[in-house]
């Protein structure tokens, strides 16, 4: 495989990851602040 | 009978007299629709519903079913 | 130098121009998120006081009391009941109108028996002269016991008195402005023994109200000291009268209203725009005007943007290196960028004319006007704003019914509002509109594809009624009818607020449903450029042996278009595509029309993105737009896949179905149970299904 190969999966990867995350991953709320808080 | 503020005719005013406290939302109240204010009816929507009045200084409109719940008497001031 | 930060909090009635003072105060430099856990908007800014001073300003929802209706309102109250809250303030601005002084200090006086320092701000005060009126500002600050900035923020006078006063908070009385506790006297005795370490106020409130507060168990407070709803209420009215008592004494000597100069353009106006019949012409002919105009005026900078998308696509394929990234980059991230960015210019003039409409405070004269026969249809007259801002995106609209009292009206407006167009549908309706309806005029005035347009959002209005209709008999569940509505003075909106807020709604599209929709071109392009090894890796070959065993003569750039095709089909997307290809054939469509169906299901417009990266993955000419490559697909007889009837037939399957998952999301959220989200999806989908079939088989 070459670099641009890699690459492709590499991008692929986090966009199935950001989908997942975006329409399942959120099952576990944080328990004292949103995500929005600027505490992290 | 007793006169509710769903008898104001359009322009007229009338003087809070009571209202029924169950059956009007708090948020009214504290707008100030409360016994004593002065209360005028500006506008009646077409088809007759919801009416529009002024009372402490508020412009709300409100649904007849509410207004019927609140008494009222006329000013006795020669206008 | 040491570097301090001074947390306030923003809190006023509504209609007190709050979010002005919060926009002058803060300029850009502001941050939407949400409460955790609930979608109550949360806007933090900050704003520097002095060198080395700096203030964080939170904008708290409007409310007109501390006694909550609602969970925007409810926000308000935990806030400042919680100590421990990470915003809870150093200092409430209280935000008042000049006109409407007497009703919004009801609110300061309450925040000001929580006993946190408290400025006031009395806003619009460039509107005195017109109305007559005069205050003795040091008698109000001596009665009130706080300090008084008088401001416009619309003229920007006077920011920095607020800015100073946050500054020396430290120096402003906490005491309380009046003793509300001898409503009950023998009751709050009681009270105050029970809880000696508390504040009076704050037990009362956590009586009267559904607040969590830290350190004291709530079931405690309300077992010994319950009373009927009834007895409560009666409290409260008491309690807002002996405020105003206290308000209309210190207004008496503070405030003086020279009535002969008072003008009352709101009386005039009003006669106007709720007329029995201007008002509802007035109403109709600036919906039209709305409508009209987004197709007209956006159509430039969208096609602008189609085809400068275009010509980025071609340039990077030429001048990176060849191979697979240059590949992903070229057909599947450009492709996908630019169908995020084309939305751009209509959800900005959508925001725009929304928001023009709610700061004049034209929207209420709707509610009014509409309330009586939105009635009949199971809905209240409020419901016309989330009808409206329906247009824009159903998740905010969705949310702004919670003002509506009733909840059998409210959830009505929740289940039907994903019917109105929303900005979501408008690129796949413009896409679709300028390939099957002609560019001309008729009537020298109306243009026909702008008429189309119109059309298909009446048509989503009509279907949100009908519906509505429906659900008014299914749903059998009584509950009070309160319907209360402030009637605003008429403003001319602040170009800074309808700015900064066109902004913020169209920066959260674009990074919000923007990374979806760029994931979603990523991955698609992965599956239509992979295959299987046996027939998509052999493709080549397999074509140019068909070609041979033809034995016709065919030159090499059609053997090349077809080794593309084959490809395609036989990619994992066209596997894909083609097993659900029964399912959508019967509606007119073929297996990449069906592809971007199905994924328009994360959101509707996917569509346009989607067929943009199944036309470019593998086509050797780049330099065609969007639009161009789906008016030149077609189908194996030779004839437009992109026909009247397909078109129909799609049009009205994106006016009907829930394709949405964030408005299904919401709609859980709202309505906190699954049940109404899943009826919604299947549903208004089915119904779409069947309209769409009907339609194809009708017209072909």
């Amino acid at each position: 495989m070459n670099i641009q190969e890699i690459l492709v999966y590499v991008v692929l990867v986090i966009a199935v990851a950001f989908l997942y995350q975006k329409f399942f991953g959120k099952k576990k709320p944080k328990k004292d602040c949103g995500d929005d808080c600027g505490c992290h | 009978m007793k006169l509710t503020l769903a008898q104001l005719k359009k322009g007229q005013k009338g003087i809070i007299a009571d209202v029924n406290i169950d059956e009007i939302p708090l948020k009214l109240l504290e707008m100030g629709c409360l016994p004593g204010n002065v209360v005028e009816l500006v506008q009646i929507a077409p088809f007759g519903d919801p009416l529009y009045f002024i009372f402490n200084d508020s412009h709300v409109a409100i649904r007849l079913e509410t207004a019927k719940e609140i008494e009222i008497t006329l000013e006795n001031t020669t206008n | 130098m040491t570097h301090k930060t001074i947390k306030v909090a923003l809190i006023g009635n509504p209609n007190t121009g709050k979010t002005s003072v919060f926009n002058q105060l803060t300029g850009l430099r502001q941050q939407v998120g949400n409460y955790p856990g609930i979608t109550v908007e949360k806007k933090i800014g900050s704003c520097k006081l002095s060198e080395n001073v700096k203030a964080t300003i939170l904008d708290l929802p409007g409310t007109y009391s501390l006694n909550a209706s609602s969970i925007d309102e409810n926000v308000v109250i935990e806030l400042l009941m919680n100590k421990n809250d990470e915003y809870f303030p150093d200092v409430a601005v209280v935000v008042t109108e000049v006109e409407n002084l007497k009703r919004n200090l009801l609110l300061f006086t309450q925040i000001k028996d929580l006993e946190i320092p408290t400025i006031l701000v009395i806003n619009m005060s460039d509107r005195m002269a017109k109305k007559g009126i005069d205050l003795d500002i040091p008698f109000l600050e001596k009665e009130l016991k706080t300090k008084i900035a008088l401001v416009s923020s619309r003229k920007n006078i006077g920011i920095d008195s607020i800015k100073n006063l946050i500054l020396n908070y430290e120096s402003l009385s906490t005491e309380p402005c009046l003793n509300a506790s001898v409503i009950d006297v023998d009751y709050f005795d009681k009270l105050r023994r029970a809880f000696p370490n508390q504040l009076l106020y704050k037990l009362w409130l956590v009586i009267t109200q559904d607040v969590n507060f830290l350190n004291l168990d709530r079931n405690e407070v309300q077992s010994n000291f319950t009373k009927s709803k009834t007895e409560l209420k009666r409290l409260q009215q008491k309690e807002t009268i002996k405020r105003y008592q206290f308000i209309n004494d210190t207004l008496k000597i503070g405030q003086k209203i020279d009535v002969s100069k008072a003008t009352d353009i709101r009386a005039k106006l009003d006669r106007v725009l709720t007329h029995k019949f201007f008002g509802y012409v007035i109403f109709f002919g600036i919906l039209m005007l709305i409508f009209q105009s987004i197709f007209n005026w956006s159509s430039v900078p969208m096609d602008f943007i189609d085809e400068t998308f275009t010509s980025l696509a071609s340039y990077a394929k030429s001048h990176l290196p060849a191979g697979e990234f240059t590949n992903l980059i070229a057909e599947g991230i450009i492709p996908g960028i630019g169908g995020i960015v084309i939305f751009v210019p209509q959800i900005a003039f959508l925001f725009l004319f929304i928001s023009v409409l709610e700061e004049s405070g034209y929207m209420s004269r709707v509610v009014f006007l509409m309330d009586k026969i939105m009635r009949r249809y199971g809905l209240s007259g409020k419901s016309v704003v989330p009808l409206i801002s329906g247009t824009a995106c159903a998740i905010p609209a969705i949310m702004s019914a919670r003002n509506i009292e009733n909840w059998k009206e409210r959830l009505i407006t929740i289940l039907v509002t994903p019917f109105t167009t929303c900005s979501a549908r408008l690129p796949v309706y413009a896409i679709l509109i300028s390939l099957i309806i002609p560019d001309e005029k008729i009537l020298g005035f109306f243009n026909l594809q702008g008429l189309t347009l119109m059309v298909l959002y009446l048509l989503g209005f009509f279907m949100a009624i009908v519906s509505a209709i429906i659900l008014n008999k299914v749903l059998q569940f009584k509950s009070k009818s309160y319907f209360v509505v402030e009637m605003p003075s008429y403003k001319i909106p602040m170009f800074k607020n309808v700015g900064i807020n066109v902004l913020e709604k169209t920066k959260a599209f674009v990074f919000g449903a923007g990374k979806i929709i760029l994931a979603i071109s990523i991955i698609l392009w992965f599956l239509g450029s992979h295959g299987p090894k046996e027939t998509f890796g052999n493709a080549q070959q397999i074509v140019e042996n068909e070609v041979y065993s033809s034995k016709l003569k065919i030159n090499p750039s059609v053997i090349e278009d077809n080794v593309a095709a084959y490809k395609l089909e036989n990619s994992y997307i066209g596997i894909i595509g083609r097993s659900i290809e029964p399912v959508i054939k019967p509606l007119g469509y073929d297996w990449k029309i069906g592809i971007a169906v199905v994924t328009s299901f994360a959101a509707r417009e996917v569509f346009v993105g989607t067929l943009a990266t199944i036309y470019s993955v593998g086509n050797s000419d780049d330099e065609t737009t969007i639009k161009n490559k789906m008016a030149a697909e077609i189908k194996p007889d030779g004839t437009k896949i992109f026909n009247f009837a397909t078109g129909v037939s799609l049009l009205l399957f994106y006016a009907f179905a829930m394709q949405c998952i964030s408005t299904l999301a919401i709609v859980k959220k709202e309505t906190n149970s699954w049940k109404w989200p899943i009826i919604q999806l299947i549903f208004m989908s089915g119904f779409a299904y069947l309209v769409a079939l009907s339609a194809y088989q009708i017209l072909k």
